[in-house]
């Protein structure tokens, strides 16, 4: 029963993480590009839904559809005007640049919301299911989690779209002579990015509270999601979202909640020199 | 620019830095004290990050580990500057035994575990508790004497093991190693084919690019006598060197000198002036920096720039 | 029985999907130019030098122990200079003792291989033909016992070829043991001392260049049997 609970705790705790990820594996997998606004644009998406219901009385799962339009139009942009430039440099270069460009973001969302903690609280009530128990409202954001995930997985395997960007994360030179516009497949998946981070952050608003102190674990869980899961697949990020979620249930149950996340490093590293495609074995780039 | 004027004005510079006490405010004196410092890690990070071109952001790792190896045997009663040559040691070893088996990731995959060594670490030391204070953090014992006394001794602390760094630099810069290194950097495979044993030489460099960090850690440790796991494991401290090293012009070896001051003279500008902005400016320089600086500030052609302007202005039809 | 010199663990494919592994023995006399043909460049498998596998240690293993080789496609230094380059192969390979003394022993090479002129240029900055002479320096700098060449003259023109092949046959003069793996009639003609071809894995004939040329089965694997057939008949009548 007591492992039970954790299981499913972690379970739920999982797919929100796997969710948080998805669009930060999209963008590496895909544009090679490792993206430092990714935690600040999940905060900026919880923002946004949280001044939605808070000032407006919008229902976040109704602002969530809003958020995430204008975190796709964010992320477009920032891609189409700023990181093209140097989508093709190497690894120091564009991770610089998105650290730079994060601390932009990251200036600006403190000076305007300051860096108390929100969260929409849906008084949902506990769900008891033969003595797990599980409060509904996070229940409810692993389905939501779950959903989006879900629809991103149809998306990149159903449509033309999905099928580009695949092919560029194939072989970007075979896709630019099959007529694919490379650099406008790389905005676009930025923007998917960006909006699956914003997604992810309105969920997560329902949940926990949310705060700009969070960025940079949220990057980090985003990181270890990735590594274990492998790159550039909405799999990779389930699985390794999932299987983090877990693990970091249990480390918290038996090695106390402060261990947690050293134990999700850990396996980050002990992957990385061991097998750094993940768990799915889908390559990125060196 | 000849060789000799460069290390000229290097000369002129460290003998700016070390003055400050004579002529300028505590508040200045401090700055001094941080530039020194951050040159020592600047130039470090060069052995790794500039000559053999694996992007490293274990910086805050090693300086962390740095700070809380000097401070345990100071505590336990060991003479300091003792203390701090204990920490170069066991830095260097810890960086050594893991770069064997982080060195054989590239790219990416090398940035990202350089980067996963700063919050393992951390996490480590918050977590044991009984050694390191956890989360509470440690103190130190201080040095005896007033606050001037105290900025005195550590600017020059600091400024001696950035000398000591600089000296490392132009050996390892003029020496086979230095060489092997920039066939690494330019093609790793080919290096290979040369003759070079690869797997040693970036050892070597990581090596090189920690143990320092260590003794500066430490140093710091003793000088402000107390320590805690977020201010010794700082991300931004671990991001803030690299973009040091890539302003001046990695790889080069004045590059990291310039590149450290540069950057932290404009973050106290902008800190000064425009404190609520201070990072969304400090973010807006580096994305400048990646687009218009690539190369660094060494790495521009200076007469070509001032031809180019020079040119220009005399073309007939030109705007004045 | 001594260990040969070089062994090539040849890996091959015959029509049908069916592997064939078979294992050629070269025992090189030094300064001797042994020429493969018919070895496809991709199947070529595993290399034994000195008895120790070449192929699965890491190269800088076979280049101190005196094993050189060039590949068809061109790894330089791309922002050192020619000069720079060379001394490269000098300093590792060829174990000088300083970089000062590395880059005295590139110049010799750079000499012999015609490209002073170039020394202080960007190695990437060459033509092809170029950059394939810097390589060769490289080796040379190396102090190899012996030189491979894998397919050098892949996307160099006639005239390209001609300079190549000469300053192949200088190499030669030193004293360099030279390997060359090669499938252009041209170059294997004209510059062997020894020929082995291979067809399909297996070697099928060895010898003189003017051997092999009238060996029927080499004709028969390059023309074809009816081919050789017929050829044999002309001959016999006439």
């Amino acid at each position: 029963m007591f492992h039970l609970q954790t299981l499913v705790n972690g379970v739920v705790l999982g797919a929100l993480y796997a969710c948080l990820a998805v669009g930060f594996s999209l963008v590496w997998g895909v544009l090679n590009v490792i993206n430092m606004l990714h935690g600040s644009l999940i905060i900026l998406g919880g923002y946004l839904t949280f001044f939605a219901w808070h000032s407006f009385g919008v229902n976040p799962i109704i602002a969530l559809p809003g958020v995430a339009l204008v975190l796709y139009i964010i992320g477009y942009l920032t891609q189409f005007l700023v990181i093209n430039r140097i989508v093709n440099q190497p690894v120091l270069t564009t991770l610089t640049l998105t650290f730079g460009l994060d601390l932009i973001l990251y200036n600006f969302m403190t000076v305007y919301y300051t860096a108390t903690p929100v969260r929409v609280t849906l008084d949902l009530g506990v769900v008891d299911f033969g003595g797990v128990v599980m409060p509904i409202d996070r229940l409810l954001g692993m389905v939501l989690a779950l959903v989006l995930t879900g629809i991103l997985y149809l998306v990149m395997r159903s449509s033309r779209l999905g099928r580009a960007i695949v092919a560029v994360r194939m072989d970007r030179t075979a896709a630019k002579l099959m007529g694919i516009r490379v650099h406008r497949i790389y905005a676009i998946t930025y923007g998917i990015g960006a909006l699956m981070a914003g997604a992810a952050g309105a969920v997560f608003a329902m949940v926990y509270p949310v705060t700009t102190n969070l960025t940079g674990a949220f990057l980090g869980k985003a990181f270890v999601v990735c590594v274990i899961g492998g790159l550039g697949s909405v799999l990779g990020a389930l699985v390794g979202g999932l299987v983090l979620g877990v693990i970091e249930s249990f480390a918290g149950q038996f090695f106390g909640p402060q261990h947690a996340l050293t134990v999700g490093f850990l396996l980050m590293l002990v992957l990385l020199v061991v097998k750094p495609t993940g768990l799915t074995g889908i390559k990125g780039f060196e | 620019m000849p060789q000799s004027l460069r290390y000229v004005l290097f000369a002129a510079w460290v003998l700016a830095l070390a003055s400050t006490p004579l002529w300028a405010e505590n508040y200045v004196v401090r700055l001094a004290i941080v530039i020194a410092m951050y040159t020592a890690l600047t130039l470090s990070w060069n052995f790794i990050g500039g000559f053999a071109g694996y992007p490293s952001f274990s910086t805050a790792a090693f300086f962390g580990l740095g700070c809380y190896a000097g401070a345990l045997p100071q505590n336990a009663g060991v003479p300091m500057v003792l203390a701090w040559a204990l920490a170069t040691l066991f830095v260097g070893m810890f960086a050594a035994l893991l770069g064997i088996i982080i060195l054989r990731l590239r790219g990416h995959y090398f940035a990202i575990a350089s980067f996963a060594l700063v919050e393992v670490v951390r996490l480590v030391i918050s977590s044991w508790g009984n050694l390191t204070g956890g989360g509470d953090g440690l103190n130190v014992p201080l040095v005896s004497g007033g606050p001037s006394v105290v900025a005195q001794t550590f600017l020059g602390v600091m400024i001696a093991i950035m000398l000591i760094v600089f000296a490392v630099t132009i050996l390892v810069d003029r020496s086979r190693l230095g060489f092997g290194l920039s066939c690494i950097q330019q093609n790793e495979d080919a290096a290979d084919m040369v003759g070079v044993d690869t797997t040693r030489y970036k050892v070597y460099a990581y090596t090189l690019s920690a143990m320092f960090c260590g003794t500066v850690g430490a140093a710091y440790a003793s000088w402000t006598g107390y320590i805690d796991p977020s201010d010794s494991f700082s991300i931004i401290m671990t991001v803030k060197v690299p973009v040091m090293c890539l302003l001046g012009g990695a790889g080069t070896v004045l590059g990291p000198v310039v590149g450290a001051a540069a950057f932290l003279l404009l973050e106290e500008f902008f800190w000064a002036n425009f404190l609520e902005y201070n990072r969304a400016i400090l973010g807006a320089i580096i994305v400048v920096l990646i687009f218009f600086l690539p190369g660094g500030l060494l790495r521009i052609s200076y007469s070509d720039l001032l031809s180019r302007t020079v040119r220009r202005s005399t073309q007939p039809g030109a705007t004045p | 029985m001594s260990a040969s010199i070089l062994e090539l663990e040849n890996v091959s494919k015959h029509f049908g999907g069916i592997r064939a592994v078979s294992s050629v023995s070269v025992d090189l006399r030094e300064g001797e130019i042994v020429v493969i043909t018919g070895v496809h460049p991709a199947s070529a498998g595993r290399i034994r030098f000195l008895g120790a596998d070449v192929t699965r240690q890491r190269p800088f293993q076979a280049a101190r122990r005196g094993l050189a080789r060039t590949f068809q496609i061109v790894q330089p230094f791309p922002r050192m200079s020619v000069l720079e380059n060379v001394a490269a192969g000098a300093l590792f390979g060829g174990a000088h003792a300083s970089v000062s003394d590395a880059m005295e022993a590139a110049r010799e090479q750079l000499d012999f291989t015609g490209l002073t002129a170039f020394a202080d240029r960007a190695a990437s900055a060459l033509t092809l033909a170029g950059r394939k002479r810097v390589e060769l320096a490289k080796s040379l700098a190396m102090k190899p016992k012996i030189l491979m060449l894998d397919e050098v003259n892949a996307g160099l023109n006639s005239s390209e070829i001609d300079g190549a092949l000469t300053l192949i046959r200088r190499v030669s003069e030193r004293g360099v043991t030279i390997l060359i793996i090669e499938h252009l009639m041209k170059v294997v003609l004209s510059l062997a001392q020894r020929v082995l071809v291979l067809h399909h894995g297996e070697l099928i004939a060895e010898g003189k260049p003017s051997d092999i040329v009238d060996d029927p089965r080499v004709i028969e694997a390059y023309l074809g049997e009816k081919f050789a057939r017929r050829f044999k008949e002309t001959a016999s009548h006439g």
